[in-house]
């Protein structure tokens, strides 16, 4: 039986390589630019924010929608929901019966909230 | 796994949550600060593998560093501009410092108390299974409670979504009429209807 | 073992990790390449063109040509954007989508690793591609990037609740399974499900998933019709839109390689991966060429969507993944757990899920008929009513941005 850490010792070595990788052309890239085959002529009018042609007005950061972060904190709330689901359905053939009415307990909760959310209208966007 | 490799994994783990930790508290820019936390949070999941808790580590992945951060992102840009830097003066900085440091005193002590070596010698290639038992057969309350709270978090968070919206409802009627009194202005000419766009602080 | 099971030699465990992980950074950059070349000329056999020619026989180098031209671009950073953010976005966007290579099965023992809970680690480490997204959306400090990268992410965590959803439907269909005639705890690893699949595809047990299933991949990818944060005419690209030269290249491949990963993951879970449909035992030479055969027909697929499909607006994204999909993927969790709780037999399974199937098309065809009358109706006999603006409410992009 094998220890946990030594399954994703493999990972540590794919996350280097993954640095590594995508490196490579960008190193390439830095060299041909030290040979001269890349320009790097940098003046006011192409280092501006590019907006179709106009210059841009006001501040970028501007104050978002609330339904985006409604969005995120409905998909974290399920994301636990299936986190609680996963181990149960993994061990679908020993938790059998009970189980299955736990989590249709679990499940019916959650699908109150949403049909709550729902009549609610927060899941319109507008 | 050689010893090696199991104490470079766990400092390099280590260096990178404490690391992470403290360029959040010193970054003055509140997205950076996100990213560092992201940045802590991996290195916990990792820390979670070198004690073999596979399951725990991947819930970090999916829950902390895949979610609560994206919610976190987009909580940074519902605030106004002015708060986005991290850098304001707070009063009760003192009483949450002291409130910070016992959670950390407490933390430490558990952490301390308990026997690692067994925990890191325990080979669970079956966890998730465990875990799915253990739910049904000792904790079937706190799991059901489970679902009761992150119901009530759903109700919540419409609750003040809709009252952000009612608030917006109130504004513009009020608005409204002010323009219907004045009657010189038709309220077409006062802006041109822009195309929808995701900027609208509130519709 | 990757060379051993040819020459019969055993090596230490780090040789044999670095040879696996080198066969799937191979193969990964061979499939990004193949990818940009077909994605063009299928898209030009779409639209009556033949795409590219010259570059090669039958244009076969344009990716390469591509890539060349891509390294010798001027790397062009707005003075506004913020330096770090901006500069490691790329990485942050790409470096996930490859970790989750590890428990991709290509052949039945072609592998990084195999990890006991490798499908909700693959699902897990993509989504920090998110944040990648972020990054670059506010780094870049333009307002099209930021509108389209946090349109991307809203899209992104929209869709992958459903596909989470029907991965724990997978998953209790191959622990049912399993525990009959093998592991049942081994249920959370790509390769066991896919070991499962030697006489029943899963397509057959669950239609719906794998429908739902590619419905979210087309929408994780930004696919066409889901394609709305990238979308040219609309957010001049979205969130790279300040990018350019190599690190507009990495957003490029982090996308093709994400493409190949889901397909090859959707092929796993529910076209049996690398077996030969319906119970032959097949030698590790065919297995591969049935993975492949499998992922090609998937790839054509999703590039032909993008011919086939007009873009979906932002509302309609989000009402078609929380009021459609969700609702279905909790049934179908459900479904399966009474049936499979009580024994049911496979059949039972897939006719259940079949049915499920029908009722979302049935819904969807319903709904989209309904839309179109109204749409009509609407156009013909009511006056297009003002549009009042509250004038205090109006943010710089609406005065600005327009």
């Amino acid at each position: 039986m094998e220890n946990v850490l030594e399954q994703y010792a493999h990972l540590g070595i794919l996350l280097i390589f993954a640095a590594i990788f995508p490196s490579l052309p960008l190193i390439a890239s830095w060299a041909f630019f030290k040979f001269g085959l890349r320009p790097r002529m940098p003046n006011a009018v192409k280092s501006d924010t590019y907006e179709c042609g106009v210059e841009t007005e006001g501040p970028t950061w501007v104050q978002f929608n609330f339904r985006y972060y409604l969005v995120a904190l409905i998909f974290v709330l399920f994301d636990v929901e299936v986190i609680f689901l996963f181990p149960l359905a993994v061990a679908l053939d020993s938790v059998v019966v009970t189980g299955l009415v736990a989590a249709l307990i679990f499940i019916a909760v959650l699908f109150l909230g949403l049909v709550y959310e729902w009549r609610r209208q927060a899941l319109e966007w507008r | 796994m050689s010893d090696f490799g199991f104490h470079l994994a766990f400092w390099s783990l280590a260096a990178m949550t404490i690391g992470g930790a403290s360029m959040i508290v010193v970054s003055r820019n509140l997205i950076h600060a996100v990213i560092w936390l992201v940045l802590s949070m991996l290195g916990i999941a990792g820390l979670y593998l070198t004690l073999s808790a596979e399951f725990i580590a991947v819930v970090q992945v999916l829950i902390y560093v895949g979610a609560i951060s994206v919610l976190m992102l987009f909580a940074i840009m519902l605030t106004p501009r002015a708060e986005r830097d991290n850098s304001q003066h707070i009063k009760t900085a003192g009483p949450a410092g002291v409130v910070v440091i016992m959670v950390m005193i407490a933390t430490m002590w558990v952490a301390i108390d308990t026997d690692w070596g067994a925990v890191r010698e325990a080979a669970l290639t079956e966890q998730a299974r465990l875990i799915g038992e253990s739910l049904i057969k000792h904790y079937i309350l706190p799991f059901e409670i489970g679902a009761v709270l992150l119901t009530a978090a759903l109700v919540g968070a419409i609750a003040l979504a809709r009252q952000d919206d009612e608030d917006a409802a109130v504004h513009a009627a009020s608005l409204q009429a002010e323009l219907d009194d004045d009657g010189s202005v038709d309220p077409v000419d006062v802006v041109d209807p822009p195309l929808p766009t995701d900027g609208e602080a509130s519709t | 073992m990757v060379l051993s099971e040819f020459a019969g030699v055993s090596m230490p465990d780090w040789i044999d990790a670095l040879l696996r992980i080198i066969f799937i950074v191979a193969l990964m950059t061979i499939m990004a390449f193949a990818l940009i070349y077909l994605e063009r000329k299928i898209l030009a056999r779409f639209q009556a063109r033949v795409g590219p020619t010259r570059t090669g026989p039958i244009g076969t180098l344009q990716s390469i040509a591509d890539a060349l031209k891509l390294v010798t671009k001027e790397d062009v950073r707005p003075i506004t954007a913020d330096r770090w953010a901006f500069e490691l976005a790329p990485y942050m966007a790409f470096v996930p989508v490859f970790l989750v290579f590890v428990p991709m099965p290509f052949t039945e023992t072609w592998f990084i690793r195999d990890l006991n809970l490798g499908l909700l680690f693959v699902f897990g480490v993509l989504g920090l591609n998110i944040v990648g997204v972020v990054m670059a959306a506010w780094g870049s400090d333009n307002k099209y990037a930021l509108l389209g990268g946090v349109r991307a992410a809203a899209q992104a965590i929209s869709y992958e609740i459903p596909m989470l959803l029907i991965i724990v439907a997978v998953v209790m269909v191959a622990a049912g399974r399993l525990a009959v005639d093998g592991d049942a705890s081994a249920a959370g690893s790509i390769n066991a499900i896919v070991g499962d699949q030697t006489t029943t595809p899963y397509i057959l047990l669950q239609p719906l998933g794998f429908f739902i299933f590619i419905i979210g991949m087309l929408a994780e990818l930004h696919r066409p019709p889901f394609d709305m944060p990238i979308a040219e005419s609309e957010v001049v690209g979205g969130y790279f839109v300040e990018y350019s030269g190599m690190r507009w290249g990495m957003f490029f491949l982090a996308e093709y390689t994400a493409l190949f990963l889901l397909v090859v993951l959707a092929s796993s879970l529910f076209l049996g991966g690398w077996n030969w449909p319906f119970g032959a035992d097949v030698g590790l030479g065919l297995q591969i060429v049935l993975t492949f055969v499998k992922t090609s027909v998937m790839i054509v697929l999703v590039i032909g969507s993008r011919a086939l499909f007009p873009r979906l607006r932002i509302d309609q994204l989000m009402s078609f993944s929380w009021k459609v999909l969700l609702p279905f993927s909790i049934v179908q969790v459900i479904a399966n757990g009474i049936i499979l709780a009580y024994g049911g037999p496979d059949w039972v399974v897939g006719l259940v899920s079949f049915g499920l199937l029908v009722a979302l098309g049935g819904l969807v065809y319903y709904i989209m008929s309904r839309k179109q009358g109204e749409g009509a109706r609407t156009v013909q006999t009511t006056p297009a009513t003002p549009r009042v603006i509250t004038a205090p409410e109006v943010t710089p992009v609406e005065a600005g941005g327009d």
